[in-house]
């Protein structure tokens, strides 16, 4: 196998992993766009995608189509009650505080899980068969992962739509870019946050579930991926979408090649090291703005 | 009046139950205690080690208990965190009296409360892979301080991993590509590869490492296969053991797959799916007990052992399961044997001989604290969702 | 709530003075007495924990608290306090007390060097540049296994003595740790009190006027930062000596997430939540464990309730409680004489 091919190999995997980062912080940039919080339920959202899908489809036996939508469905209510519940009650609307209120949810949800479904990872089948498609450039790859690129094309796409042509989507835009002047002029502010964390749940989810048959699935997967899509949402601009893309695949990428072609063993490293060097040069991220604190 | 009569009738009730519990239950239970991850990045193996050790305290219970007298486990979780082992081995040793330690789970945490056991001088029969429990002196200039009260029942990990080299020098594999964990059971692996490997004329061209929370290892191992490796070990426990497995399938990797003692467990199974298939690794002979022959001493013991796990957890054990049970049934022993005093405990595990467990025959001494050797393992390969035994 | 501020800002200095010495003089009886009451050794290392969370709190609440700056990455201070220490100690023969010194000066030295490039950084951008500096800090705890031990931890590090006194048990240790817990307190407060303290309360306040009216915040952000991480390693160093073995798993990332949430539960810019917050998070979590298989959840559920109706922290809620009790009854005298 030569060089050639093994680069490629690494980029296809990096690409595969990014995608998944850029969903997940797109599920980030959504919440801090309505709300300015970092929105650790977020890793929750991830894994309970994989363990509901788990749930209909292993041990339920509900066809995998359907499965897909009712997680998600489940996912975002509990993002919307999560939001429609503590968040609102909390009697400082500081964004740290709010922050931390995340974590201590998180925490509660992965406790709960824990308690549901046990320790072990499981796995859940793949959406269409294993078995492996090798491309011209010599990599290979598995029809699971032209899943997850299309799925990830597919949400970028809805996203765009929702946001640029429907009045809920206009209205979130308009509340993420002013609170007061938003309500102003007639939109519910407390319904667009809610709106929000279905929406980031809902995201969350499809990460969770994309990448379950891939890297099986358990109560805490989504700590690494929440903590990998916040690290990528950052790194291509905290807020952006175009930002969240970026990161995410440059996240991915990296890390597959520095793992290939650098050292394994210091992969993490690497990643996070170009992630501070980038924002010691660009301290709003790559796509990001100049606004940057709404604390 | 009433109320007074009321009140005296509670406390006469309350009296009698405090007083009369030991006397209904016969006499005051022994206790040990339990120390576990059953929460944190390692709750999948403790919460199975606790399991396996609950089994074998309510066999003996079963049957009558240690001389009339209960057992009994005091649990504490270390929340896979070296100060919470150490915190919660003081409050196990404060609150109850505790005759020995079972567990922790993982290597960090047995490290961490490795010297407080020495100092408090209660045995403790820990589960951790890590065979450093036992080698590392306690004191850095004194390499004969090694630990008295630590035993460990996991076989040890070098023995495993020279049972697959063995393994691959029969087989004719010469040039390995080895894959760990980036922590400490993946390390240890390292090393050990690095010892046994070269002794049955293994070579290992390509060492590479993954984070144990990693979703892919195809990078990893396209840079192991662009070696023309002849096979693979890869040294994890976890999801990656399955991750390992597809990614292997999904590059077409040719050389068979190895992966550690531990993998042997139906969560292997689940997280590789049908990837699973014709990967072999050295376990206990726990999970092969129907195949094993009749002449094997272990295999009746097993056998029982295993009907009492189906029954009340109602799914198969997995290999980590013995070393638990083994664990417990040798503590019980030694107080069966000496009575419930912690130093003379001590030594009854120590002068362990010839004991029949799940994970082996157990000839513990003075310079050995774990008491099992590569004779006690067996390797197995991975079939149609069971496990076959390799002669 | 603007106007409580202010009035407590203006103030605190000359009302809260001789308050500040009655707290200090009772929390020395109360560490004096404690270990007359208590005598598990359980229960002394429970306190012994919260003391080092304490220290590490105290520093890391003067930079979110007074300079506004959050860092999800002092387990990495924490972590290099205890392993600069460890590895002189145990490797180089160094004496004890000069390697604590060598290590929170070096760990200082650090903190500079990544301070102040990502101090310019602000909001959530700062948190994942910390973040990402306690994630690469603490796998090279991991891989640089000839120095630090890697992942199986390095052991044998000798306990703390002075003179012919050896910190050795969980009491003496109490003692010792207690102590550094008391001064650090009392360093806090004293730098609270002077120019930098005022200055650090005014970038909090606004960083555009405190620029404005000629203070440099970078640099104070930078210097509170570096004292932060200073605090953390001392703590360290203790723990190190303390336990006597170290590994990275002590250092990962929940810790950091950890002594931010005691911060933040204790009262943000409050010296007296943060001993407060350590003390309560420290113990609910020991605590919780009687909930058995259920404490994740309890823990969640009770930092989850504390942040929606005690987001101040505990400490201020109280206070605040109290100071409306008093205005409404000075207002209500006032109303009276105004219309008597």
């Amino acid at each position: 196998m030569g060089l050639s091919e093994q680069i490629a190999q690494f980029i296809i995997t990096g690409l595969s992993i990014g995608a998944i980062y850029a969903i997940v912080a797109m599920g980030f940039n959504i919440i801090h766009n309505a709300t300015g919080v970092v929105n650790f339920v977020q890793c929750e959202f991830i894994s309970l995608g994989g363990m509901f899908m788990y749930t209909l489809v292993v041990l339920l036996r509900v066809p995998m189509f359907i499965s897909f939508f009712m997680s998600m469905a489940a996912v975002a209510l509990i993002g919307a009650l999560i939001e429609r519940g503590p968040i609102r009650y909390a009697r400082s609307k500081e964004i740290i505080i709010l922050i931390f209120l995340t974590i201590g949810l998180s925490g509660t949800l992965r406790g709960t899980a824990q308690q549901i479904w046990g320790t072990d990872n499981v796995g859940v089948p793949a959406f269409s068969g294993e078995n492996p498609i090798h491309l011209p450039v010599g990599a290979t790859l598995l029809p699971q992962h032209i899943w997850v690129f299309g799925v990830t094309v597919l949400v970028m796409l809805a996203l765009r739509h929702f946001f640029k042509n429907t009045m809920s989507g206009k209205a979130m835009r308009a509340t993420a870019v002013n609170r007061k002047a938003a309500a102003l002029v007639g939109v519910s502010v407390d319904r667009m946050v809610m709106l929000s964390f279905a929406l980031s749940g809902a995201l969350g989810a499809v990460a969770g579930m994309i990448i379950a048959p891939i890297s099986t699935t358990s109560y805490d997967t989504g700590i690494m991926l929440g903590l990998k899509g916040f690290a990528a949402a950052i790194l291509g601009g905290y807020g952006s979408f175009s930002g969240a893309i970026i990161g995410g695949i440059m996240l991915g990428v990296l890390e597959s090649l520095g793992a290939g072609l650098i050292s394994s063993q210091y992969k993490d490293v690497i990643a996070f090291l170009v992630l501070l060097l980038v924002l010691f040069l660009r301290p709003t991220g790559i796509m990001g703005h100049g606004e940057s604190e709404r604390v | 009046m009433k109320g007074k009569s009321l009140v005296m009738a509670v406390i006469c009730v309350a009296v009698c139950f405090m007083m009369g519990s030991p006397l209904c239950f016969g006499a005051e239970p022994i206790k040990i205690g339990g120390i576990f991850a059953l929460t944190g990045r390692a709750a999948h193996i403790g919460t199975s080690q606790r399991d396996a050790v609950l089994i074998a305290i309510d066999e003996v219970n079963d049957k009558g208990g240690i001389n009339g007298r209960k057992l009994e486990m005091v649990m504490e979780d270390t929340e896979s965190n070296p100060t919470k082992a150490v915190m919660a081995l003081k409050k196990i040793l404060e609150a109850e009296d505790v005759v020995a330690i079972i567990g922790p789970t993982l290597t960090g945490t047995a490290m961490a409360m490795r010297g407080f056991i020495e100092k408090e001088k209660i045995p403790a029969f820990m589960h951790s892979g890590g065979d450093v429990i036992l080698k590392a002196p306690l004191k850095k200039d004194d390499p004969t301080s090694l630990p008295k009260w630590t035993f460990k029942s996991p076989y040890k990990a070098a023995d495993a991993m020279g049972k697959i080299c063995q393994y691959m020098n029969k087989h004719d594999i010469k040039k390995i590509g080895f894959l760990y964990s980036n922590e400490g059971f993946g390390k240890d692996g390292l090393r050990n590869v690095k010892v046994q490997a070269p002794k049955y004329g293994v070579e290992v061209v390509a060492q590479e490492a993954f984070a144990p929370k990693d979703v892919d290892m195809t990078a990893q191992l396209t840079r192991i296969n662009a070696k023309g490796v002849d096979g693979v070990i890869a040294w994890t426990v976890g999801p990656a053991m399955g991750i390992i497995a597809k990614n292997v399938k999904q590059l077409g990797i040719k050389a068979p797959l190895f992966e550690c003692h531990g993998a042997g467990d139906p969560v292997f199974w689940k997280v590789a799916g049908e990837s699973g298939e014709g990967v072999m690794m050295p376990s206990t002979k726990i999970v092969v007990a129907d195949q094993l022959p009749d002449s094997d001493v272990q295999k009746k013991k097993i056998q029982a052992y295993v009907k009492a796990y189906r029954k009340k957890f109602e799914h198969e054990p997995g290999t980590m399961v013995a070393y638990g049970a083994d664990a417990a049934f040798i503590v019980v022993d030694a107080i069966k044997s000496v009575g419930p005093d912690r130093a003379k405990i001590r030594d009854a595990i120590e002068n362990t001989k010839g004991y029949v467990g799940m994970s082996g025959i157990y000839n513990i001494s003075p310079d050995d604290h774990n008491g099992l050797s590569m004779k006690d393992i067996v390797m197995i390969k991975a079939t149609k969702g069971g496990w076959k035994l390799l002669d | 709530m603007e106007n409580r501020k202010e009035y407590e800002e203006v103030s605190m200095p000359r009302s809260l003075r001789h308050k500040d010495v009655i707290c200090f003089a009772i929390l020395a009886v109360v560490i004096t007495l404690i270990p007359v009451f208590v005598e598990s050794k359980y229960h002394l290392i429970v306190l012994n924990i919260i003391g080092l969370n304490t220290i590490v709190v105290v520093g890391l609440n003067l930079l979110i608290g007074f300079a506004g700056q959050i860092s999800l990455g002092h387990a990495a201070f924490y972590g290099l306090g205890s392993y600069f220490s460890g590895i002189l100690t145990v490797n180089y023969g160094f004496p004890h007390w000069p390697a604590m010194v060598v290590a929170m000066v070096t760990t200082g030295g650090i903190a500079y060097l990544i301070g102040y490039p990502a101090l310019k950084l602000r909001g959530h951008y700062l948190v994942m540049a910390t973040l990402g500096f306690g994630i690469i800090i603490n796998i090279l705890m991991g891989e640089l296994e000839q120095f630090t031990g890697g992942h199986d931890g390095l052991i044998g590090i000798p306990p703390l003595s002075i003179g012919s006194l050896t910190f050795d048990n969980d009491l003496k240790s109490f003692y010792l740790i207690w102590t550094f817990v008391f001064f650090c307190m009392l360093a806090a407060r004293n730098l609270l009190r002077s120019r930098v303290g005022r200055a650090l309360r005014a970038i909090h306040g606004s960083e555009v006027a405190a620029n404005s009216l000629g203070v440099n915040t970078a640099s104070y952000k930078v210097k509170v930062f570096v004292l932060s991480a200073m605090f953390a390693s001392v703590s360290g160093s203790l723990y190190a000596h303390y336990i006597t073995f170290i590994s990275p798993s002590t250092y990962d990332f929940y810790y950091s997430i950890q002594v931010v949430t005691m911060v933040i539960v204790g009262g943000m810019g409050s010296l007296w939540g943060s001993l407060f917050g350590a003390a309560v998070l420290s113990l609910i979590s020991e605590a919780l464990h009687v909930a058995k298989q259920y404490h994740v959840i309890a823990y969640g559920v009770f930092l989850s309730l504390m942040l929606i109706f005690l987001p101040e922290g505990v400490l201020v809620s109280i206070h605040h409680f109290y100071q409306n009790r008093k205005l409404k009854k000075l207002l209500a005298a006032e109303k009276g004489g105004l219309t008597g």
